[in-house]
Order: C-alpha cells, then structure tokens, then sequence
C-alpha cells in the first residue's frame, strides 16, 4: 500500500476515529476550562481595579488645587513599574500636569472607570490599554487616574502558555495512541477479513483467529466460531441427507427401470403389460415414501420444530397410540396391552412423540408373529417420565443394535416384511428434537424400545416459566 | 358435477396429464402456464375451482392466492406443491388455500380432492344422518341397521360420519388419516384399511350388502346399492 493509501485506511479505521474523537472531546473540555478561568479572573480584576480607580479619583479630587498637583507629582515619582496613569487637563484640554499629554481619545469625563488607549509619556511602547477615570474637578480641570492591566495580559499569557504546554502534547500524544491502538485492530482485523473471505469461498472448516485476550473482539469471534460450528454440522447433515437419497433412491429405480425394460423387451400382451405397470407405480410410490420419509427426518433434525413445545402426558400419547394400532394387532391375533394406568407428564410436542410411539408400535406388530405379545408402557422410571414398547418378536441381535437406529438398516431376517427401514431413525431423529435418551434392550424373547421423556436442560430453558 | 376448473401449472406434460384427467371426470379444465396469467384468469367468478401450483414463474403460487383472497374472490383453491415439508403445507392453508397436496400426486387422490372441494359435506339439522339402511345417531353416538343397534367406537364413530357425510364420494386414505385422525404422517402399515375393514364388519351383518366400498388403489366410499 502506498503511504497516502495507509492514512486512508487509518482514516476510516473506527478506533482511530474514536481515539481522535477522545481527543478532540478532552481539548475542547481543557480549552473551556481555561477559558472559563480566564474570563472569571479578568472580570474579577478588572471589576477591582475599577472600583480602586474610582476610589482614587474621589480622593484625588478632594484635595485644594496645589496639593493635587503635588500629590500626582509624588505618585508619578514612586510608580517605578509605570503601571499607572495620573494627569490633569485644563478645561481647554491642554496637559497642565501628570504623564499624559495627550487627553485618552473617547473617555467620558463623569468619574466612572472605563477602558481606553493612553500614550504614556516617556515608555516607548507607544499606546496602551488601560482602565480609566476621568473626573471634572470644581475649577473645570479634569483629573485622569488610570492604571494599565497588564496584570490581564500576564494572565492570558499564562493561560495561553498552559495550552501551549499541556494541551498540544496531550494532543499529539492521543493522535499517536490512536494511531498505534488502530492499527493493531487494523491487522487483527485484516486477519478476520482474509478468515471469513476463505469460508464464504467455501472453506467451511476455517475458523477465526482468536488473539487470546479475552476481551471483547475475542468473545465476539467466539460466538462467531460457535455459529460457524453450527452452520458447518447443518450442511454436513444437509449433504447427507443429498448422499441418502441418491444412494436409497436409486435401488428402487434401478429395479424399476429393469422391470419397464424387460417388459418393453418381451412379448407380453395387453393384460401382463398391465401388471408391470401397476407394479411400477407401486414401486414409484414406494421411492415417493423414501423420498417423504427423509425430508421428514431431515425436517425434524433441522431442529426448526420447537414451536409446538407444551406439556405432553405420555399416558395420553400411549392411548392414542393403541386406540389406533389395537385393530392390527387383532388382525394378527395379537395380544396388544397398554399400561398406562396414571397421567405422565413430559414436555415436548405431542403429534412429534405420537409419531414416534406409533413408529414404534408399528415396528413391533410387524416384526411379531401372529398370536404373540406387544406392550406399551407409560411410566415414570428411575430416569424419569418414560415410554415403553415391548414386543416377544424374534429381537434383535447383539451386534445389529447400534445399527437399527441408523438410516436404512432393515436386518436380515425382517427382508420379507414392508417397509423402508427409516421408522427407527425418524424415532431417533425425534429424540435427538427432544434431548429424550432412546434406548434399544432386550427383553429375552423380543426386545423393548425405551424412550426416555426427562427434562433436559435445553427443554427445562424452553420450558413455561422461563 | 361437472365444474369450470382453473390450472395453474407450469410443467406443460404434467398439466396436460392432470387436465385430461379431470376432462375424463366430467370437468373443463384451462390452463395457465405462469403466475401472472393464471392471476389475470382467475378471478373470473365462472370459476368453479384454481388448482395452483407452489413454485410458478412470474408469481409464486402463494403470492396470487392470497392476492386473490385480499380482492374478495373465494373460489376453492387447491394447491399442488413439491415443497411437502408441513411449513409449506401451513403456509399454503393460511395464504387461503383449501387443500394442499404434495407432488407427485396420484391423479385417484387429485379427482378425489377436486370432487371434495366441489361439493360440500351433508349438514343437517336432524340428529340423525341416514344412508339407506343406515341411520346414525348424532347424539347417542350409535349406528343402526335393520333395527340392530352398532356401538361404536369413538374413531369409528368419526370415521362412518365422515363416509356418511360425504355418500357417494371417494374419500382416499390421506384424506381419512388427515380429517379423521388429525394425523400429518402417513404410517407405513395399511392403517386406514384395518379401520375401514373393522369398521365394515360391524356394520355389516351377513347377508347385508356392504356399504362402504373399497375403491382399488385410491380409497374408500359410502354407497347405498339397491
């Protein structure tokens, strides 16, 4: 960067405008300050030396014509700073005795002290500012007593000398900060900018520098980093979702596009022909419930889906549920039971776990042959409120437990029943929605499906009351 | 009842597919391509009926539906969306939509839901709903056939309401799942069909003709056969 361009750059920089502004604020303040003082002393003084003047004046003027010229004589001999002005004019206005000998041009004669210019005889500095009083004596004479202020001037002086002293330093000095303190956020800036320049190009893995400090750019850059954690596991989750179903979507369309291929192939007549193509609009609509199923889970996942948060009574959940299944299970000559004998209250959203009970329900009468046993169970466990589906199916394998809450999974012995093995991640989806712990056991014969309803912290902030 | 329909949908294979679908139903059917001509048609108050599609270019589907609304037109609209998640569905509802359906949509389920929002429900203000040999006992909450008195379920009850209300009407299954249950999931078992099926055995005794119909494919209804 070229100099000129730097001072640019340090012109639009916010600290160095706030420092010079600290700046700028503190020197106005210093120059009232000094300028307050001023004034006040200067008006003091002069309101003293105006009424000592008059005083003078007073006296002065009692005294019989001789002893008046003799009494200027005498304080003209011993005002050895020639800080005072004493003459007398006769009524033509020529100097009959005193320093002056020239009448102060403007100066009303009428024994009040006023401002004015007088030429001093013998000072060589020429015409003079001073306070003075011009008073007619009873002979028609005029008697001028002044003074010059030249303890005003020694006072601006010193006041301009303080400026001088202390303000420009101060000045300069905060320029200086400013600049330093600015071009220190300047670079931590600059690394910031070049930080979130390769993430909006895609590298959503970066992360912002943190200097360190703890201060608070620091905290800032954290929650920053936090919301770029966030983002960054959304779209992992987004993308996997994309990954699923291009990979899940493409059996069913697979097996599809053969069986529209051999068909068109073949020789078959009208009626077959028409059997491949209900069969084909079977298997469309089968990839049609995948395609449904995952956007449900990845809808649920978003975590978009609290706003429905109340409170929930599991018991009520589990009634529902089996209102609904219970004609099923008869079909299956099943013996379907719930217990769910007293309210369990939970928080969360009521269709989400009436969905995800129903999905399990459905799991068991599925996988459980006909005439045996499913329960569902509503209670209030060691770990708090809970949901129960117990089934005496054929279980679950040991090694395949972790596996059956993961997208797709359908174990082997289950290849001959419906289903698009996404019922168990939907329930595991909302889980994770609701912070509940699911839990997989078995229940030696069958296995059992375990939701855990406790508050969790998160829920417990969400919660009414809060 | 053949009705004047309005559809709003810019993949021109998919429109052509779903008007002569409709065409074959007894309907007339035009098409709008886009958003600003759909709009500039569908306040005509010959209309019967606006099937509108969600994403459409020049103006979003929602955008003229509730255009329309805020002019005072309230023609039954029916929109045909991909965006399924329930958030679009709800936003559809409350833009003045009637029904919303995702695609792809079984054409069974589109004649189905056009034929609902043509006709209305049967409201009476008897407390009783007949159906040929069926009768309905709104307050007691029982079903009666040839003097035989059927109690009911609580859901079953809901469900031959719903049929009884709409006789002669196919009622699919998601409509069922929908109005009846209240569900917005669709289970992977039959559900609806064990219900049904459950349902039909304790209205019909043997030898009684059934009432409710399956319709293969698409769903369910009530029909009084002589």
């Amino acid at each position: 960067m070229l100099p000129t361009e730097h001072l640019a750059a340090l012109g639009r920089s916010a600290t160095f405008r706030l420092g010079l502004r600290m700046a700028g604020t503190f020197c106005v303040t210093a120059l009232l300050l000094l300028a307050f003082i001023y004034w006040q002393t200067a008006v003091y003084e002069t309101a003293r030396i105006d009424a000592f003047l008059a005083a003078e004046a007073v006296e002065v003027a009692q005294e019989d014509p001789l002893r008046i010229l003799r009494e200027l004589h005498r304080r003209i001999a011993v005002d050895l700073h020639r800080v005072n002005v004493l003459a007398l004019f006769d009524p033509a206005g020529r100097p009959v005795e005193g320093n002056l000998t020239v009448f102060p041009v403007g100066l009303p004669i009428d024994g009040a002290a006023h401002p004015a210019e007088a030429i001093v005889s013998g000072d060589p500095g020429g015409a003079q500012s001073v306070r003075a009083v011009a008073r007619r004596l009873p002979g028609g004479d005029v008697l001028v007593i002044g003074r010059t202020v030249y303890e005003l001037v020694q006072l601006r002086r010193t006041v301009l000398r303080a400026l001088e002293l202390g303000l420009l330093p101060v000045a300069a000095l905060s320029v200086a900060a400013a600049t330093l303190l600015s071009l220190r956020v300047q670079d931590h800036i600059k690394r910031v900018n070049a930080a979130i320049g390769r993430i909006m190009q895609g590298d959503l893995r970066g992360r912002i520098p943190v200097r360190g400090g703890g201060d608070d750019i620091d905290r800032l850059t954290e929650s920053v980093n936090g919301m770029l954690d966030e983002i960054e596991r959304l779209v992992a989750e987004l993308r996997a979702v994309g990954d699923n179903i291009a990979h899940d979507l493409r059996t069913p369309l697979a097996r599809l596009r053969a069986r529209l291929e051999r068909a068109l192939a073949g020789t078959a007549d009208g009626v077959a022909l028409r059997a491949v193509i209900a069969r084909a609009i079977l298997d469309l609509d089968q990839t049609q419930a995948i395609i449904t199923a995952l956007l449900r889970i990845a809808e649920i996942e978003a975590g978009q889906r609290r706003a429905a948060f109340g409170p929930v009574d599991l018991a009520a959940v589990c009634a529902e549920v089996h209102e609904l299944y219970a004609p099923v299970a008869e079909l299956k000559r099943q013996q379907f039971l719930i217990l769910a004998p007293a309210p369990v209250p939970a928080y969360g959203d009521a269709d989400l776990l009436t969905e995800a009970v129903a999905n399990l329900v459905d799991n068991a009468t599925k996988f459980t042959p006909d005439g045996g046993s499913v329960q569902l169970i509503a209670e209030h466990g060691s770990d708090g409120p809970c949901i129960r589906v117990r089934d005496d199916g054929p279980g679950i394998p040991p090694a395949e437990r972790e596996a059956v809450l993961t997208r797709f999974h359908r174990a082997d012995r289950s290849r001959h029943v419906p289903g698009n093995g996404l019922g168990l991640s939907l329930v595991a989806a909302i889980a994770r929605l609701h912070h509940f712990a699911f839990h997989l056991h078995d229940a030696g014969p069958g296995c059992e499906f375990t939701l855990v309803c406790a508050a969790s912290p998160f829920v417990a902030a969400a919660g009414p009351g809060h | 009842m053949p009705a004047l329909i309005l559809l709003i949908e810019d993949d021109a294979d998919l429109a052509a597919e779903m008007a002569a679908h409709l065409q074959a139903q007894g309907h007339a059917v035009t098409l709008a391509p886009d958003g600003p001509s759909g709009a500039a048609l569908a306040a005509d108050p010959m209309l019967n009926l606006l099937i509108v599609d969600r994403l459409l270019p020049g103006l979003d589907g929602l955008a003229l539906i509730e255009r329309l609304r805020s002019s005072g037109v309230r023609t039954p609209a029916l929109f045909v969306s991909a965006l399924g998640a329930l958030d679009d569905r709800v936003r559809g509802l409350r833009a003045g939509g009637d029904d919303y359906l995702t695609k792809p949509v079984a054409l069974a389920e589109l004649a189905a839901r056009v034929d609902a929002l043509l006709r209305r429900p049967l409201e009476t203000r008897e407390t009783v709903l007949r159906g040929g040999p069926l009768a309905l006992d709104l307050i007691d909450r029982v079903a009666i056939r040839a003097s035989r008195r059927i109690e009911l379920l609580p859901r079953e009850f809901k469900l031959l309401e719903y049929l009884m209300r709409r006789p002669n009407q196919v009622v699919t299954r998601e409509m069922l799942l929908e109005d009846v249950w209240h569900y917005r999931f669709v289970p992977t078992t039959n559900l609806v069909d064990v219900h049904v099926g459950k349902l039909r055995r304790k209205l019909d005794a043997a030898g009684e003709a059934s009432l409710i119909h399956s319709v293969r494919g698409i769903g369910f209804v009530f029909r009084v056969t002589d």
